[in-house]
């Protein structure tokens, strides 16, 4: 991935999100926690906080090996009995009474993630090297009109609104940001980026939402919640 | 071990549990299960707890966090441990449309299978579960049930009294936490129970107010938990603590043999020489360890050195593991159970080796005797792969019929206002945690039909938290095409909201079946399961009679002005939304033209072979049922047990 890329992605990621305007909202719940210095003033809260485009390089990394499932899906497509560990698969349906014609629907099933046109399960890193080069095309456009408007390009791409993203083509714009911004979201509620604490959590802490990985609590901890859920209830 | 005394397919609550038994009673025993081992790579890590900076790492020493992760767990496709890659089911409404593939109907695919990834809603049925004809016939429903709305009905060939004395030893190995005599008083206080109680089939239906205490104190009551309790109590409905497969937090830890001991000493030994036994003799003096509420657990994997939560892997596979006579296979997919038809006996399972999934090994497993425990959809496609064409015991046609599958998306959800953002703490142990008897029947006070002013079968109500903030921002993303401020809104009502579901019985149809689907097949060529599914009268109706129930759970919110109507949405039961609680398709029964099983689960066509997984259940109950799976399959194993004993041939 080109420091260029990189940047775009970071930039597009903020635009899916606004998170800096989310935590500046006056009528936001404040976390109770201390300190949350993606708050402070100054500093413009966005997903590179966390650290979400390495994790996502990782990520790209780590799945390449399903282009490789991808294939036998399609050789099993063309030939659902290749590999079949029965002497004669035909005759042994034949005798069942099923189908003499069988289909491998693995894909149909949605037990796949990502599928090219063709219906072709591929991995992350397949699926978004198509989709490089129409999201430089389409970033390089607007910034002939000034500073990118990165908010509203996200709307753009997800609802195929995007000029330099022909709407017949595959993927389209909203399967390329649907899939970005599902990443993303692993990212910034996964607890899995190299953030520091607590920025790696700071989405979580601002959702309060206490899940992390590790957790772990006594009987005197929800007792405790209990009692401050009541009082917030007037019980 | 080339020719073993029993080869058990499948490692869940029913198989798990029976080959335990069988191999502690001496037996060889082989147990194949499709899935990996997925504890075994986590256990070594707690082997070596160090961190990266090579001091010792304290934190890890008792709890692995590495499945603290809810993009694998949640949302990854494929999904390996809810089934094998390549695998999926199909599924219709009718027997008159084509089914097609779909993503539902999993199959844990790990070692411990579905008690490993349970919700740990921990159970017993009630005795009247047991004899629902009787009922439906004393209230005069029978016809309408059956033959108006097509079910067929059964009471269980076992009672509750038979069932009692396992039902005491599951909850004991399963360390079940919760506050029997609070147990039963909900019951008892219910209004059906009130309604019904006098009448004479209902008090021989069985003990109504067992004294066996549960062997761990109740679960700590979570704000989730605390919203469903008040609420039901000021509806009348007597809440309770959600009776939990988990070793109590806050204790010391949990030793199964002191609590056998217990258990049996002072409330009575099952019949039969195997639990005559001492303790020490049953059970090993290994300690579990004290649930420390991670949050991780509900179709997570809760792997530490002694593991918290209650299933077969950290309960009888564990002890099968240090026997010398019974051997585990992992990565073993069964395709076919050999069969003479001369001796009309199983001789034997044909299986596919996937340890390499892209090379798989076919390879055989002779036993004397054969055990079926794939769950109910796996169990009836792997029997009708098997034997003469029409399927292995299906020579009345009944093999895959009466599917049940509880009433799923059944409950209502209440999002509460912003000031309780980051109050709920769904994160706090697992996702039930109070629950309520009141629903398990319901009155029909609200149509003007021929139903109106009777009781009609639905289930237990059990407080929900929202979980995986995740799954739901994906969920919002790929559904609603939600970003930006609207997604994060999304976000943030999550955290204030919670679910009361109904774990509600569908009642058995032979329409409703799984058979093998005549097109679709899986990665090794073989046909998958094909659903057939649609809901009945009964499930109609009770779609209208518990909205309102449920809604009386929020009616002290309501009036405190804290919730408003429209922050409580009701939902029905999705009929393609079938999960974990798989029932029927084998059904258990003396007559072998209506049934497949006996009421000792052995085969009435292949005397040789038995199934023990949730296929036999005539009936689904309302509540989760791997409590009854477990302690069958020691009323089962321990039936095997002393017909040896005695020099009988089972076959």
């Amino acid at each position: 991935m080109t420091p260029e890329l990189r940047d775009i992605l970071e930039n597009l990621a903020a635009g899916l999100f606004g998170l800096d305007a989310w935590v500046k909202e006056p009528t936001k719940y404040t976390p109770p926690e201390l300190p949350l210095p993606w708050r402070e003033t100054g500093h413009t809260f966005a997903p590179k906080d966390l650290a979400v485009i390495p994790f996502f390089e990782n990520l790209l990394r780590a799945s390449s090996s399903d282009d490789e499932l991808g294939d036998r899906w399609s050789a099993l497509s063309a030939d659902p009995l290749k590999f079949s560990p029965l002497a004669d698969p035909r005759a042994w349906r034949r005798s069942r009474g099923l189908a003499d014609a069988p289909q491998f629907g693995v894909v149909k099933s949605s037990n796949v993630w990502l599928v090219n046109a063709e219906g072709h399960p591929v991995s992350r890193a397949t699926f978004y090297t198509a989709c490089w080069p129409l999201l430089k095309t389409a970033v390089d456009a607007k910034k002939t009109h000034g500073p990118v408007d990165w908010e509203a390009l996200a709307r753009e791409l997800l609802t195929n609104a995007n000029g330099q993203w022909p709407s017949t083509q595959q993927p389209s714009s909203a399967a390329f940001v649907t899939q970005f911004a599902s990443d993303m979201l692993y990212a910034l509620l996964g607890m899995r980026t190299a953030a520091p604490e607590p920025w790696r959590y700071a989405v979580l802490i601002e959702l309060g939402e206490y899940r992390r990985a590790g957790n772990r609590y006594t009987p005197q901890d929800t007792a405790a919640a209990v009692t401050r859920f009541e009082k917030v209830l007037g019980l | 071990m080339d020719n073993a005394d029993f080869v058990v397919i499948g490692s869940s609550g029913g198989g798990g549990t029976i080959s335990w038994i069988l191999a502690k009673a001496g037996f060889n025993v082989v147990v194949l299960e499709q899935g990996s081992d997925f504890g075994q790579p986590l256990e070594q890590s707690l082997a070596n707890p160090l961190d990266q900076s090579g001091n010792l790492d304290a934190a890890s020493l008792d709890y692995n966090p590495l499945p603290h992760d809810e993009y694998r767990f949640r949302l990854e496709r494929p999904d390996p441990k809810r089934r094998l890659r390549g695998e999926y089911n199909t599924f219709r409404r009718s027997s008159a449309t084509e089914a097609a593939p779909f993503d539902k109907a999993w199959t844990a695919s790990v070692l411990g299978g579905g008690s490993v990834i349970w919700g740990t809603w921990a159970f017993r049925a009630l005795p009247i579960d047991f004899c629902l004809r009787t009922h439906f016939a004393a209230t005069k429903q029978l016809d309408k049930l059956e033959k108006e709305w097509g079910y067929s009905i059964p009471d269980w060939p076992v009672g509750y009294a038979e069932m009692e004395p396992y039902y005491n030893v599951a909850e004991t190995l399963l360390a079940v936490s919760g506050d029997r005599k609070a147990v039963n008083q909900a019951v008892k206080q219910s209004d059906w129970f009130k309604e019904f109680s006098r009448r004479p089939y209902f008090k021989k239906a069985g003990k109504w107010d067992p004294a066996f205490p549960f062997p761990c104190p109740p679960y700590p009551r979570t704000p989730v938990g605390d919203f469903f309790y008040q609420g039901a109590n000021a509806a009348g409905f007597h809440p309770v603590a959600l009776p939990s497969g988990m070793v109590a937090p806050g204790t010391s830890g949990y030793e199964t043999r002191a609590k056998i001991q217990t258990a049996l000493n002072r409330f009575g030994r099952p019949a039969g020489s195997f639990w005559k036994r001492s303790a020490d003799r049953i059970w090993s003096d290994r300690v579990r360890s004290a649930c420390n509420m991670c949050g991780f657990c509900g179709e997570y994997l809760c792997w530490g050195k002694e593991g918290p939560k209650s299933g077969s892997l950290s309960t009888t596979i564990k002890e099968l593991r240090d026997l010398p006579n019974a051997e585990v296979r992992t990565d073993a997919k069964a395709y076919e159970v050999m069969y003479d038809s001369r001796t009309r006996r199983a001789t034997g399972v044909r299986y596919l080796d996937i340890s390499d999934p892209d090379k798989p090994r076919a390879a055989v497993q002779k036993a004397r005797y054969v055990i079926v425990s794939c769950g109910a959809v796996q169990s009836p496609r792997l029997l009708l792969m098997s034997g003469p064409p029409a399927g292995l015991g299906n020579g009345n046609d009944q093999i895959g019929r009466y599917a049940l599958f509880h009433l799923f998306g059944l409950g209502i959800t209440a999002t509460l206002p912003p000031r309780f953002q980051g109050v709920l703490h769904g994160e706090f142990g697992h996702t039930g945690n109070t629950t309520s008897f009141e629903s398990y029947f319901v009155k029909d006070e609200i149509t003007a039909s021929d139903t109106a002013g009777l009781w009609w079968k639905a289930g237990t109500m059990t407080s929900t938290a929202k979980k995986n903030p995740l799954e739901n921002a994906d969920g919002k993303l790929r559904g609603k095409s939600l970003i930006q401020r609207p997604l994060l809104t999304a976000m943030e009502a999550y955290n204030r909201t919670l679910e009361v579901r109904l774990t509600a019985d569908d009642l058995p149809m032979a329409s409703n079946r799984v058979d093998l689907d005549p097109t679709y097949v899986d990665e090794y060529g073989f046909p998958v399961a094909r659903i057939t599914r649609d809901f009945g009268g009964n499930e109609l109706l009770m779609f209208k009679l518990v909205e309102a129930k449920l809604r009386k759970v929020c009616d002290l919110y309501v009036k405190k002005g804290i919730l408003k109507e429209t922050d409580i949405t009701f939902g029905q039961a999705i009929v393609d939304l079938i999960g974990d609680h798989q029932m029927g398709t084998c059904r258990m029964g003396d007559d072998p033209t209506t049934s497949v099983v006996d009421r000792n689960c052995r085969m009435h066509e292949v005397p040789n072979m038995f199934v023990v997984d949730t296929s036999f259940f005539p009936t689904g109950f309302g509540l989760n049922p791997m409590v009854t799976v477990v302690a069958n399959a020691l009323r089962v194993g321990t039936w095997i047990v002393e017909q040896s004993k005695r020099g009988r041939d089972l076959s």
